[in-house]
């Protein structure tokens, strides 16, 4: 609950133009990650270049010192919910949806939204972007990453890139693609109406 | 004459009465849940059909090879946690899998797939060595389990054990296998497949190299791992007259795979084969009524 309320301040202060949810799922180990200099610095390097929006980093490994004002780092976050719930839909400015829980209700007022998830293209993560109309940028690591990765490029909700390369700026570039082109969400936000519609029927 | 034809309407009364009053108790069926071999994020994608089920009054048991993240109270676990060194004997302590991925590149994490297989066989023989493990299988009853598809095919077997129908739940696309086992059209030679990071305009190579890997996953399967678990069902449960899991997963009753056609190629599918692709997005969107007032709301914006 402690760290919730932490997320909830952390948007409320300021002003961002949106938020980026990065996550590597639950078998890649931060620890690893962050044993890697060159992969760690490119991260923060991009998220410094985009200092107008806010960064939400699911991230336990050891304690980065130069990190950026604008990042927020957690062990977990309810991710469908950071997907899904930072606009809540609602009529008449109140929100109506039901949900999990109301911690979840109170932390995410309507103002900021989620423009960008970062991903390893775990499986579940995709289909909650689609579902949430969130583009991703897809940095496959292993198993069905890599054909979720190549299949949300096919779609054109995402933009894949290789983790192998991204020392030279080759994240900051897709970040600033991905939250400033429309055509990502309003493809993503197809795929969700394609779903619907056949659930629905 | 009367009176006998008004005395059996109010027998059949009486008697609809007391059914429709024990029929709570009727219905709810023994469900088991079966991701031994599965990470978080694989019971993340099926628990929103777990608690649906325990919430409709059936008695879901959750049986997981990890440590629970969340729990509901009226699922009863059976977890990593109630078996003697289970981390450590699947040899989940070092699995890293970004460490191989950065260190050894692509190729090398490729073949974590014969690594889930070795995984398969051994949670196998942990759970049936396991003493906690084998008095919660000896002291149980179940009607139906549900498997996580990702080598758990220790269910198959203990489904046979409890009589039980059993469905096969894929959290992430068909894997190569699924065509061969449950008998429907392999779509290999012409759609990547999940397993491998092929290109959707695949090459002729990788046409024919994507067909044959999905008879090479099946062959491993039952020339491998299932001949490695008949002998354990034998040996550890005494179950001498079971029949070969070859045959047992041929009799199937459904299989759900999460995928929808909208994120991914569109596949032919037998009525089997269910695509439940999203089930877990949807758990703050129930009834679906909602979901397309969402849309609405979508469309607005």
């Amino acid at each position: 609950m402690n760290s919730f309320q932490d997320i909830e301040q952390f948007i409320q202060n300021g002003t961002s133009e949106g938020i980026i949810y990065v996550s590597f799922g639950s078998i890649a180990r931060m620890n690893t990650f962050s044993g890697q200099v060159d992969l760690l610095d490119a991260f923060i390097r991009a998220f410094r270049s985009i200092p107008n929006f806010k960064i939400l980093w699911k991230y336990d490994g050891k304690e980065i010192e130069n990190m950026p004002p604008n990042v927020k780092i957690a062990p977990w976050f309810p991710q469908n919910d950071v997907l899904g719930k930072v606009q809540p839909y609602h009529t008449n400015n109140t929100i109506i949806h039901s949900i999990t829980s109301n911690q979840l209700l109170l932390m995410f007022p309507a103002n900021p939204k989620t423009k960008a998830f970062i991903s390893h293209g775990g499986h579940g993560g995709y289909q909650e972007a689609v579902y949430h109309g969130v583009p991703l940028v897809v940095i496959p690591l292993f198993a069905d990453q890599y054909y979720n990765a190549l299949m949300a490029e096919a779609k054109k909700i995402a933009i894949m890139l290789n983790i192998d390369y991204l020392t030279n700026g080759e994240l900051e570039n897709a970040m600033q693609d991905i939250v400033t082109d429309p055509r990502y969400v309003i493809l993503c936000r197809r795929k969700f109406y394609l779903r619907m519609a056949q659930y629905n029927a | 004459m009367s009176k006998v034809f008004l005395s059996q309407r109010y027998l059949i009364f009486f008697v609809s009465l007391l059914l429709l009053s024990v029929s709570n108790e009727v219905f709810g069926k023994n469900i088991l849940f079966f991701f031994g071999l599965a990470s978080q994020s694989h019971r993340m994608a099926v628990w929103p059909l777990v608690e649906t089920l325990a919430e409709k009054g059936h008695n879901v048991t959750f049986f997981f090879g990890s440590t629970p993240k969340f729990t509901h109270p009226q699922v009863v676990e059976f977890s990593a946690n109630d078996m003697v060194n289970f981390a450590e004997r699947m040899g989940l302590r070092d699995f890293d899998m970004l460490g191989r991925r950065l260190i050894h590149g692509k190729s090398n994490v490729e073949t974590v797939w014969n690594d889930f297989l070795d995984m398969g066989a051994r949670l196998c023989d942990i759970i049936l060595s396991d003493p906690n493990a084998l008095r919660f299988i000896n002291s149980s009853h179940f009607d139906l389990l549900i498997i996580d598809s990702i080598f758990n095919d220790c269910g198959i077997g203990l489904a046979y054990k409890f009589r039980a129908k059993h469905i096969i739940y894929s959290t992430t696309a068909a894997y190569m296998w699924f065509p061969e086992a449950y008998g429907y059209l392999d779509e290999s030679s012409y759609y990547p497949s999940v397993q491998y990071s092929y290109p959707l305009e695949m090459s002729f190579y990788q046409r024919c190299l994507n067909s044959l890997r999905s008879l090479y996953w099946q062959f491993l399967r039952t020339q491998y791992l299932f001949p490695k678990l008949d002998k354990l069902f034998a040996d550890k449960l005494e179950l001498k007259n079971m029949p070969p899991l070859e045959d047992l997963e041929k009799n199937v009753s459904l299989v759900f795979v999460q995928r929808h056609f909208s994120e991914e190629v569109p596949r032919a599918l037998p009525p089997l084969v269910v695509n439940v692709g999203g089930l877990h997005t949807f758990v703050d969107a129930k009834p679906l009524t909602q979901v397309s007032y969402k849309q609405h709301i979508f469309l607005k914006n």
